[in-house]
C-alpha cells in the first residue's frame, strides 16, 4: 500500500468522524483475495442522452423494477440502481447543459469553455490496469457520428464520451464493420489471397522501421514539435507490443456487419461487438455513447417519432412518458447485452460475475437540464466486490464517488477522481 | 475607402457575446443593414491583386502562431485526398477511420491525438494501399521486377513525394536500404517493397503536417512549410510539383509569387477539395442523412440535396460572384429527381446541371432541400429550428438555447386547426422567450412556403400560408424571397462567412490582428464585383503566409 493511499484512507477516516457515510476502505485493505483475482476483470460504461427518470420506489433489495427499468428482470440480482447522485462539475450558470453533462459524465471535470479541453476519464485511466494484458486498450463506440454545437462549445463535448484528456478525445468508432475488423483483424485482401501470415510478419517490420524513423526525427525537430513525436512513439511502441498479443479464448468471427445500417440495428449490433470483444478477451473496457446529447434521433421504430431531444424538453406527461419509452428501449437493449454475459460461463460462474456494466446519463431531467439525479445502474459483481439486487440511495453525494468505487471493486486502487468525496459502499 | 464602414464595431460585439453563453438575445445587436453599393462605384478587382490588405496597417502585425494546433495529423478527409494523389487510386481509406473530431468548428482544426488504436487504423491502411499501388505498378526495375537490391531508390523518390519535402540526407540513406533490411527479415522481393511503400505511409512525415515536414538541414524548410499550408487550405492535399519547386527556390513568400500561386491554386479544379469539405462543415449537410427528417425520406434525394447546394456554392467561386447572391441567386443546380421533386418546369437530364429559376418560387441557398429538410422535424417544418440555423450559419449569431424547464414545446391544438404561426405567437408573449423568438421566429416563418422536404406549397393544413414578417429591427417582408434581400445586405453575412472561411484556413479561431484583416476583407464584399473568389484570395494571402 502506498504512502499516498494511507493519507487517503486517513482523510475518508476524518470524512466518515464528521459524519460522511463512506467505506470504501473495505475493499482496499481487507480484501486483497479479490483484487489479485485471477480472472480478467470488464468495465464498460454506456452513456443515453437527453436524459432519463428511473428511481425505483423502494431501497434496498426488494426494491420493484418498475418502468422503464421493467426489462431487467432477468438479470435483476446483478443489478444495482444507485440514486440520489449528482453531477456537479456539469453545473453552471452559463448555457451548454448537454455538453457538460457528457464530457463531466466519465471526466469528473467542468469542460473548459469553448474547448475543447478536459481531464482524462475513468475508462482511459482503468484500462491502463485492466487491459495492461489486452491486444485493444479500449473500445470507444457512438451510435452517432454527427453532433450540433451547443452554445460555443465544440461539438467534441456533444459526440465524445471518452477522453484522453487536454483537446483529445478518444477516437470513437461509428461504424460496426470498422468495429468487427478491430476485434478480429481487418478482412483484407490479403486474408482472401490467404496471405494473412506475410502481413501480420510484414505488420512488424513496418512498425519497427517508423520507429526508427521517429526517433530520428525527435534529433532534429524543434522542442516544440516533440510532444506530437512522443505521442506517435507511445501509440505505435503500445501497438507493436499488442500485436504480439493473441487472445486466450478462441473466437468465433461470424459475419462482418454491414456498414450504413439503421439506428437500431446499430445499437444492437454494438453490444453485439462489445460481447464479443470482451468474451474473447480482446479487451476488458469498453464505452458505448448510445447517441450524441442533443441527439435529434427518431424512435419511429417503437412509435416515437420526432427529435429525441425535442421531445426531452416537452415537460407534459405526455413528454416524459414518452422519454420513459424511449430509455425502457435502450434498458431492454442493454439488458439483452447483460443476459448475454450472464450465459457466458467464467470459471465457476458467469462473465457477469466479474464484470461492472454501467448504464446512466448526465441529466436527471432532461426537460429542465437537471443535473441533479443522475440516472445510473451498474449491473455485475466484479468478483464479489459488488452484491447486487440492490438499489442504494446516496441522496445528494457526488457522482464521482461512484467512479472511485467502481475502479476499487475493480481491484484498481483509486482513493480520488474528478469532484469525488470519497467512495461509496456497494456491498 | 475602406474605414468608411460604420458597422465595425458593433459587427465585432456579435461572438463574443453569443460565445460568453448570454441567456437571451437583447444584446445581440444582428440584423443590421449595410448599404449596397452601386456598380458605378466598383473599383476594378484585380484578378492577381497584389496590394496589402490592410493597407494603413492598422490591424497591427499578426502575432507568431505558436498554438500546439500547428502541427497536426491529417485530417480524414486530406488522409484520402492525400492518398488519392500519391498513389492515383480511387480508394476512400478513411471510411474505416474514427471520425475526426470538430474541435473549434471545422475538421481542420481537430487536434485528433494518435492512439494505440487509431495507429491500428493506419497500418491496416498502410498495407492494403501499399499492396494495391505495388500490384498496380507491374515492376519497379526493369530487369529484376521487385528485387530489394534495386527498389531502394523507387521508395526515395516516392518518399520524397510523400514527405512533401527533399529528404534529410540520414533520411535517404535509411529509406534506400529498407527493402534489403525487409527481405532479410524474411519477405520477398515484392512483399518486401510493398512493406517499404507502407512505412513511408505510416512513417510521421506522411501523417503530420505541417511543421514536422519542415526539419533543420533543408534548404528552405519554412517554404516547404508553407507550400503544404498553402495546400492542405485551399485544396485539402498535398502541394504539386510548381509549389515544391517555388519553396526549392526560396521564391514562395515573394509577395507577387505567392498572390499569383494562392490564385492559381484556387482557380484550379483541386480546390473543390477544399471547398466541398468547408461546405459540408458550413452549411452541415456532412450531417444530411442524419437529419430528423432525413428517416422519412428518400435516401437518393437526401444525397442530391447535398450535391445541389455544393455545386450551386462552387459556382460562385467558379464564376467568382459577390457572396451576399448566395442567398437570392436565381439558378441552382438539379438531377432528374431534384427536378421532380421541386416541380421544376425545365428539361430534365440525369445528370447534376445548372438551371435557371427566373420565373421560379426558388433562389439562392435557403430555398434549397438542404437547409429547409435539415431544420424540419420528422412531422413537418419547425420555423424556430429554420430561424435560428439561419441566425447561427448566415450571421453566425446563434441565439441561445431555451432556458432550463420553458415548455418548449408547442401547446397542444386539441384538435383544433391553429395555424403555426398563431401557435408561435405564445412565444413571443413570454418575456424569457421572447428576447430570442422576435428574430426567429420571423425568420423561419418566412420559409413556412417550403414544407418539410423543401417542396413549394401555398397552404398548409389549415389554409393559405402568410409567409411575411417583421424583424426586431422593424424592417418588414412579404416572403422568403424578401427576406433574402434584407439578409443579403446585413454588414454580419460576410463577416461571417469569413471568419469561418479564415477558421477552416487557419484551424483555428483568428486571432485578434486576423479578424481585423477578416473584417476588412469582408468589407470588399460591400462591392458588387468583389466575388468569392476574390474573398478566398484575400483572405489566404493576409492569414496563411504568416
Amino acid at each position: 500500500m502506498s504512502l499516498g493511499t494511507k493519507k487517503g484512507i486517513k482523510r475518508r477516516s476524518f470524512l466518515r468522524g464528521a459524519g460522511t457515510f463512506i467505506s470504501l476502505p473495505v475493499l482496499e485493505y481487507f480484501m486483497p483475495v479479490a483484487i489479485a483475482a485471477p480472472l480478467p476483470k470488464r468495465v464498460v460504461y454506456c452513456y443515453m442522452p437527453n436524459g432519463g427518470k428511473w428511481k425505483p420506489s423502494a431501497t434496498g433489495s426488494g426494491f420493484p423494477l418498475e418502468m422503464p427499468l421493467q426489462d431487467l428482470a432477468a438479470v435483476k440480482d446483478y443489478v444495482t440502481v444507485i440514486s440520489g447522485l449528482q453531477l456537479g462539475p456539469a453545473k453552471s450558470t452559463i448555457n451548454g447543459d448537454h455538453s457538460r453533462a457528457l464530457t463531466a459524465f466519465l471526466s469528473g471535470r467542468t469542460p473548459q469553455f469553448p474547448g475543447p479541453n478536459v481531464t482524462t476519464t475513468i475508462d482511459i485511466t482503468l484500462a491502463q490496469t485492466l487491459s495492461a494484458g489486452s491486444r485493444v486498450a479500449n473500445l470507444c463506440l457512438a451510435g452517432e457520428e454527427h453532433a450540433a454545437a451547443e452554445s460555443g462549445y465544440t461539438a467534441d463535448y456533444q459526440s465524445c464520451l471518452s477522453w484522453l484528456g487536454g483537446a483529445s478525445p478518444n477516437p470513437r468508432d461509428v461504424d460496426p464493420a470498422v468495429v468487427f475488423d478491430r476485434i478480429f483483424g481487418a478482412d483484407t485482401a490479403a486474408d482472401q489471397k490467404g496471405q494473412r501470415a506475410v502481413r501480420q510478419a510484414a505488420g512488424k517490420s513496418i512498425l519497427d522501421a517508423v520507429l526508427t524513423e521517429a526517433n530520428s526525427l525527435n534529433r532534429v525537430i524543434g522542442a516544440s514539435d516533440r510532444y506530437r513525436l512522443k505521442e506517435y512513439l507511445q501509440a505505435v511502441r503500445d501497438l507493436e507490443s499488442r500485436m504480439s498479443i493473441v487472445p486466450t479464448e478462441t473466437c468465433p468471427t461470424g459475419k462482418r456487419p454491414a456498414t450504413g445500417v439503421a439506428y437500431e440495428t446499430r445499437v444492437k449490433l454494438f453490444y453485439d461487438l462489445i460481447y464479443h470483444a470482451l468474451a474473447c478477451g480482446v479487451t476488458n473496457v469498453a464505452t458505448f455513447l448510445l447517441a450524441s446529447e442533443s441527439t435529434n434521433q427518431s424512435y419511429d421504430f417503437i412509435g416515437i417519432p420526432g427529435s429525441h431531444h425535442d421531445i426531452s424538453h416537452d415537460s407534459s406527461d405526455a413528454g416524459y412518458a414518452k422519454i420513459a419509452k424511449i430509455v425502457a428501449w435502450h434498458v431492454g437493449q442493454f439488458s439483452a447485452f447483460c443476459q448475454r454475459l450472464k450465459a457466458t460461463p467464467e470459471l465457476g460462474g458467469n462473465m457477469l460475475d466479474n464484470s461492472v456494466l454501467m448504464m446512466g446519463g448526465g441529466l436527471g431531467d432532461g426537460a429542465h437540464h437537471k443535473h441533479d439525479e443522475i440516472p445510473v445502474f451498474i449491473v455485475g459483481k466484479s468478483g464479489g466486490a459488488i452484491r447486487g439486487g440492490q438499489h442504494l440511495n446516496f441522496e445528494g453525494q457526488a457522482f464521482c464517488n461512484l467512479h472511485v468505487a467502481v475502479a476499487n471493486a475493480l481491484g484498481v486502487t483509486m482513493t480520488q477522481f474528478g469532484d469525488s468525496t470519497g467512495g461509496l459502499s456497494l456491498g | 475607402m475602406l474605414q468608411n464602414f460604420s458597422f465595425y464595431p458593433r459587427t465585432l460585439l456579435i461572438l463574443p457575446l453569443v460565445f460568453a453563453g448570454v441567456s437571451g438575445c437583447n444584446a445581440l445587436p444582428f440584423l443590421r443593414f449595410g448599404h449596397h453599393r452601386s456598380h458605378a462605384n466598383a473599383p476594378q478587382v484585380d484578378p492577381i491583386n497584389t496590394v496589402p490588405i490592410d493597407t494603413d496597417g492598422s490591424c497591427g502585425k499578426i502575432a507568431t502562431d505558436r498554438t500546439a494546433l500547428a502541427i497536426r495529423p491529417l485530417s480524414n478527409f486530406e488522409y484520402d485526398l492525400t492518398i488519392k494523389e500519391l498513389l492515383s487510386t480511387t480508394s476512400s481509406p478513411s471510411n474505416s477511420f474514427p471520425p475526426d473530431a470538430t474541435g473549434t468548428g471545422f475538421d481542420t482544426g481537430a487536434a485528433h491525438t494518435l492512439t494505440t488504436g487509431l495507429a491500428q487504423s493506419y497500418l491496416d491502411a498502410s498495407q492494403t494501399l501499399a499492396e494495391a499501388y505495388v500490384d498496380r505498378q507491374g515492376v519497379v526495375c526493369s530487369d529484376q521486377g521487385f528485387a530489394a537490391t534495386c527498389t531502394g531508390d523507387a521508395l526515395a523518390s516516392f518518399a520524397e513525394r510523400a514527405f512533401r519535402r527533399p529528404l534529410l540526407a540520414e533520411e535517404a540513406t535509411r529509406l534506400r536500404g529498407l527493402p534489403l533490411q525487409f527481405a532479410s527479415d524474411g519477405l520477398g522481393g515484392k512483399d518486401a517493397y510493398s512493406a517499404s511503400i507502407a512505412s513511408v505511409l505510416l512513417a510521421p512525415q506522411f501523417l503530420y503536417r505541417s511543421k514536422l515536414s519542415s526539419t533543420a538541414g533543408i534548404a528552405n524548410s519554412d517554404q516547404y512549410a508553407l507550400a503544404s499550408k498553402l495546400s492542405y487550405a485551399l485544396w485539402a492535399s498535398m502541394p504539386d510539383d510548381q509549389l515544391l519547386n517555388l519553396a526549392r527556390d526560396g521564391r514562395l513568400r515573394d509577395r507577387d509569387v505567392l498572390a499569383s500561386e494562392i490564385n492559381r491554386m484556387i482557380v484550379s479544379p483541386k480546390s473543390e477539395g477544399f471547398l466541398r469539405n468547408f461546405t459540408s462543415q458550413w452549411l452541415g449537410t456532412n450531417g444530411l442523412a442524419q437529419a430528423p427528417a432525413a428517416s422519412h425520406l428518400d435516401a437518393d434525394l437526401v444525397t442530391s440535396f447535398s450535391e445541389e447546394t455544393f455545386a450551386y456554392v462552387n459556382d460562385f467561386l467558379r464564376q467568382n460572384l459577390n457572396m451576399r447572391n448566395l442567398l437570392d441567386a436565381r439558378f441552382t443546380y438539379v438531377n432528374a429527381q431534384l427536378i421532380k421533386h421541386y416541380g421544376l418546369l425545365v428539361n430534365s437530364s440525369e445528370s447534376l446541371s445548372r438551371v435557371e429559376l427566373s420565373g421560379t418560387q426558388r433562389g439562392g441557398l435557403l430555398t434549397q432541400g438542404a437547409f429547409l429538410m435539415q431544420t424540419s422535424n420528422p412531422d413537418g417544418t419547425s420555423p424556430v429550428k429554420r430561424g435560428k440555423w439561419v441566425l447561427d450559419r448566415i450571421l453566425c449569431a446563434a441565439p441561445p438555447p431555451a432556458p432550463a424547464g420553458m415548455q418548449t414545446v408547442l401547446a397542444p391544438t386539441n384538435g383544433k386547426a391553429v395555424p403555426m404561426r398563431q401557435r408561435l405567437a405564445a412565444h413571443r408573449a413570454t418575456t424569457a422567450c421572447a428576447s430570442c423568438h422576435k428574430s426567429m421566429d420571423p425568420i423561419g416563418l418566412a420559409f413556412e412556403n417550403y414544407d418539410m422536404a423543401g417542396k413549394w406549397r401555398d397552404n398548409d393544413d389549415y389554409g393559405a400560408i402568410d409567409a411575411s414578417g417583421t424583424l426586431p429591427s422593424g424592417e418588414a417582408f412579404a416572403d422568403a424571397a424578401a427576406l433574402a434581400q434584407v439578409l443579403k445586405v446585413d454588414p454580419g453575412f460576410p463577416i461571417c462567412l469569413a471568419t469561418k472561411l479564415a477558421k477552416y484556413g487557419l484551424g483555428r479561431e483568428p486571432n485578434k490582428q486576423e479578424q481585423c484583416l477578416i473584417n476588412k476583407i469582408a468589407a470588399r464584399a460591400e462591392d458588387e464585383s468583389y466575388g468569392l473568389k476574390n474573398m478566398l484570395v484575400d483572405l489566404s494571402r493576409a492569414l496563411l503566409a504568416n
